[in-house]
């Protein structure tokens, strides 16, 4: 890779051999008979704006792509340090974008392509009681058994609760969720 | 002094490789003596300006085909020098052909102009 180090030393090589291109102009034209302001003068004119030629001269040398992608990256960053409020709608704009793309994949993902594992998941439906100032709250065992005798509209029902245990044995207690399901849960889902 | 200006040619892109690795055939040179050199045997005609003879030189340097290095010239100045390579000398050869070749072309487009047919 072309370090800082080899830049600067070509630049002070470019400086130099314009300086050296100036020195061997004015020399020329002194001998030619012009005073030494004279001859200084014509050979500037002569040489053009020296900081565009070597402008012009750094491009040939080329800028690795590593460089290159240094600099943009530099260039971006002060620009966006530069203008706050466009930075921070640039922002917002990616988080949202950003933001709705996940919520619209795990939908997709959920429902087209990791389908719950069972014939006809879209028959499966979840019942709940509601009751004044609780809503979807848990069920009495009692009234399940009520709701499995008179249904009418399922083809089956069951019914189930949250359930922690304590692991114990070697090493330290563990907590580990599990739910109580009645007998007839694998029915639903078969 | 500014119709000596007028009667100059732009050069045609690419031709100032040409013309720089045409100096450079009869030995090392600077920049300074490179452009002396061109307007010198093109009879005050060409005139390399330094934003385009500088970048050319690094260009042609980096294609390989001259090579530059630091000399002290007769008059203790330090200056760089620049010196045909091998592949230079390759590349000036067909160069050469391309110009005779665009040469003839053009010629041959001007000629029935000026019989006035």
């Amino acid at each position: 890779m072309r370090s800082p180090l080899w830049r600067r030393r070509q630049d002070d090589d470019l400086d130099e051999e314009l300086r050296g291109h100036l020195q061997m102009a004015v020399r020329d034209r002194r001998e030619r008979g012009e005073t030494a302001a004279q001859a200084e003068q014509s050979a500037r004119r002569e040489l053009g704006n020296a900081g565009l030629v070597k402008e012009v001269t750094r491009d040939m040398w080329g800028w690795n792509s590593l460089e290159r992608l240094v600099q943009d990256l530099h260039y971006g960053l002060r620009m966006l340090v530069r203008s706050t409020s466009y930075t921070a709608i640039a922002i917002l704009t990616l988080a949202l974008g950003i933001g709705a793309n996940t919520a619209l994949f795990s939908v997709v993902n959920g429902v087209l392509l990791n389908p719950l594992p069972f014939p006809e998941p879209n028959q499966l439906v979840t019942l709940h009681e509601n009751k004044p100032n609780f809503e979807g709250g848990s069920v009495s065992y009692p009234n399940f058994l009520d709701w499995q005798r008179e249904n009418h509209t399922f083809s089956s029902m069951a019914i189930s609760r949250v359930y922690a245990f304590s692991l114990t044995g070697a090493g330290q207690a563990e907590q580990v969720s599990a739910e109580l399901i009645s007998s007839d849960f694998s029915r639903c889902s078969a | 002094m500014k119709k000596r200006y007028q009667n100059r040619i732009e050069l045609l892109q690419g031709t100032l490789d040409l013309l720089i690795l045409q100096t450079l055939q009869w030995g090392p040179q600077h920049g300074y003596g490179i452009s002396h050199a061109i307007r010198l045997n093109s009879g005050e005609v060409l005139e390399v300006e330094t934003g385009s003879l500088y970048p050319a030189l690094h260009r042609l340097e980096r294609e390989g085909w001259i090579k530059s290095e630091w000399k002290v010239s007769e008059n203790k100045q330090r200056v760089k020098q620049y010196r045909l390579t091998v592949s230079g000398k390759k590349q000036l050869v067909s160069e050469r052909s391309r110009w005779a070749q665009l040469s003839v072309a053009i010629a041959g487009i001007l000629k029935p102009a000026t019989m006035g047919e």
